[in-house]
């Protein structure tokens, strides 16, 4: 089947969004064919504007309207502690736990050589350079327990010890309030793995 | 995290399969099979789906056909899609592997998918004797690893999850190692991942070890008995490396810049093999047919006996014309050894009178044709 060229070049640009394949390329190019000009201007519109009004923050590069992010900018965050995150969706999750008063490290990705990404691609020079004030005290290595995520933990760490800095990794076990029973095999192994003295 | 209906169990008894559901795998259309108890023995000419029966029962225990390592073969040719499915006794518990018109294979118990299908390993224990197993003893490494890989797995859900990591960050190092041959990288990427594949890959071979102790003596009798005089002799090769994290490591480590040149890593669990030899002669390049197939049948004829006496009861056990093609001692030798062990067993054949009497008058014998199967 032949599209219409527009169409086709409206179908090529939605394609190469993260999660979507041709199908849904297409349904989505339909659904907006349909939307009245307005809504399809407030789309639009909405996309040019984050993108010109939305940066990084420059010392977390968490997304950011300012320079630099609120939480980067509160005075009463503890500044010797650094928690680094893969994502900023991670950052928001410990954030809703309300419970970490330091500041955070976006890193936007983990290594990844299958998928080219090395540390040249993450937010890593910028997270060295923060570390040359002195005020950080301790580092966090939040990323997630795949295997990824310890790989890119790794790595940071071994940068990391040589400037002095103390490197804690988030535990992994048994999540809170839940059975033995129910687990699967890889959180009980490093439950078992990573148990404590009591 | 995975949350599971149900956990395989060792101690929690037999399982038994009740029922087999085919919906276009293969030669199969619609079948809807009550699997008997004990022995059952079935019989139809070739190409009439008898192999088909049992790949499908094995393939919702471990995930993995037996003649292909590409799903879709499976789907009937003048169809999109094919589910197999079991339902276990006395759970009730449904497995199931779906594979869809689009995208990959999905396993479910009970209707729930599950994050890989091998997180079935272990809920429907088979051991299958079939023509696919001659590769054990006159194929490549890979088909030795990969029998020991989902043997170890079935006892020991930890192990596939491990194996699954080493794969993983194996595949990762190997990207860097061809990143490495345009542009500089920088040594600590390596020993990130190298760090990764050397613990799981000290725990995937410490396992192989305690699993190959295990077997060699269990697959060496097996052997004594099929073949009268002969001794057959198994042993794992040398596991370049070590099997200690730290020894890993440091291998890895000394074989960056080999490695580098080659594009791919050249030591470790994914290289490891074992060497089979029948009097002193390696079976792979010296053995005969006979003793080849032999050799591929004591194996599993130990894993059988390994798994139960691992779990304390012993698999069901699928067995694919392999008796036509042996004497009348090593048919009896081998119902000894299997046979007469298991629960619930399914042999096929083309004919009934090439199986002993005394097999054929224990046996629920079922016809095999046109897509169907019919009690005799
Ligand atoms: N994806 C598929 N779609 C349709 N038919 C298939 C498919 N895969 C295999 N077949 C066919 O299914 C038939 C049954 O094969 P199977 O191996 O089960 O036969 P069998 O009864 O074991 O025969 P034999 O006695 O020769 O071993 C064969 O004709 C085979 O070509
Ligand atoms: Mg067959
Ligand atoms: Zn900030």
């Amino acid at each position: 089947m032949l599209f219409a060229k527009p169409f086709a070049e409206l179908v090529g640009e939605l394609e190469k969004l993260p999660g979507i394949g041709p199908k849904s390329a297409q349904r989505l190019a339909y659904y907006l064919l349909q939307q009245s000009d307005g809504q399809v201007s407030a789309l639009v519109t909405s996309i040019i504007k984050a993108k010109k009004d939305l940066r990084f923050c420059s010392s977390c590069q968490n997304i950011s309207e300012a320079d630099q992010c609120p939480i980067c900018l509160d005075g009463a965050r503890d500044q010797s502690l650094l928690c680094v995150v893969a994502e900023s969706r991670d950052l928001y999750a410990i954030e809703r736990a309300h419970e970490f008063k330091g500041r955070y490290h976006v890193l936007h990705g983990l290594l990844n050589p299958m998928e080219g990404v090395g540390p040249e691609r993450l937010r890593v020079k910028e997270l060295l350079s923060r570390l040359e004030s002195g005020m950080v005290q301790e580092v966090i290595l939040a990323t997630n327990p795949t295997i990824e995520g310890d790989a890119t933990a790794m790595y940071l760490a071994k940068l990391l010890k040589p400037l002095g800095v103390k490197v804690t990794r988030l535990a992994h076990g048994m999540p809170i309030g839940g059975e033995l029973d129910y687990a699967d095999s890889a959180t009980l192994m490093s439950a078992i793995e990573y148990r404590r003295e009591m | 995290m995975i949350r599971d209906v149900e956990k395989p169990t060792s101690e929690a008894g037999l399982t038994l399969l009740d029922k087999l559901k085919l919906l276009n795998f293969r030669c199969f259309h619609h079948l809807e099979l009550n699997v008997p108890e004990g022995l059952s023995l079935f019989t139809g000419q070739n190409a009439s789906g008898k192999t088909t029966l049992l790949e499908a029962i094995s393939y919702i225990s471990t995930g993995k056909l037996l003649r292909s390592h590409r799903d879709r073969d499976a789907v009937r040719s003048d169809e999109t899609h094919c589910e197999v499915s079991g339902i276990l006794s006395p759970s009730q518990t449904e497995i199931s592997i779906q594979i869809p018109e689009v995208g990959k294979k999905v396993a479910s118990i009970n209707k729930m998918s599950l994050p890989k299908a091998s997180d079935l390993l272990g809920r429907l224990p088979t051991t299958s004797i079939t023509a696919f197993d001659l590769p054990l003893s006159q194929g490549d490494p890979a088909s030795r690893r990969m029998f020991l890989d989902l043997e170890i797995g079935a006892l020991q859900p930890s192990y596939v999850h491990k194996l699954a990591i080493y794969k993983r960050a194996l595949e990762q190092r190997n990207s860097l190692l061809k990143m490495a041959m345009q542009t500089v990288i920088d040594q600590d990427q390596f020993e990130a991942w190298e760090f990764a594949m050397a613990e799981s890959g000290s725990y995937v071979r410490q396992q192989r070890q305690v699993y190959f102790a295990k077997l060699a003596p269990l697959a060496s009798s097996a052997y004594q008995e099929i073949a009268k005089k002969e001794i057959l002799s198994l042993f794992l090769k040398e596991e370049e490396g070590g099997l200690d994290t730290e020894s890993l490591q440091q291998a890895f480590a000394l074989s960056r810049s080999h490695d580098m040149r080659r594009g791919s890593t050249s030591l470790g669990p994914h290289r490891d093999d074992f060497g089979m030899e029948i009097d002193g002669k390696d079976v792979k390049n010296y053995g005969s047919q006979g003793q080849q197939r032999s050799v591929a049948i004591a194996l599993k004829a130990g894993s059988f006996q390994v798994s139960r006496e691992t779990s304390g009861t012993p698999p069901l056990l699928l067995l694919d014309d392999m008796l036509s093609d042996l004497d009348e001692y090593r048919r009896t030798a081998l119902a000894a050894l299997v046979i007469n062990q298991s629960h619930q067993a399914l042999l096929t054949c083309t004919e009934a009178s090439s199986v002993s009497n005394h097999i054929v008058s224990r046996a629920s014998e079922l016809k095999v044709s046109n897509g169907e199967v019919t009690w005799k």
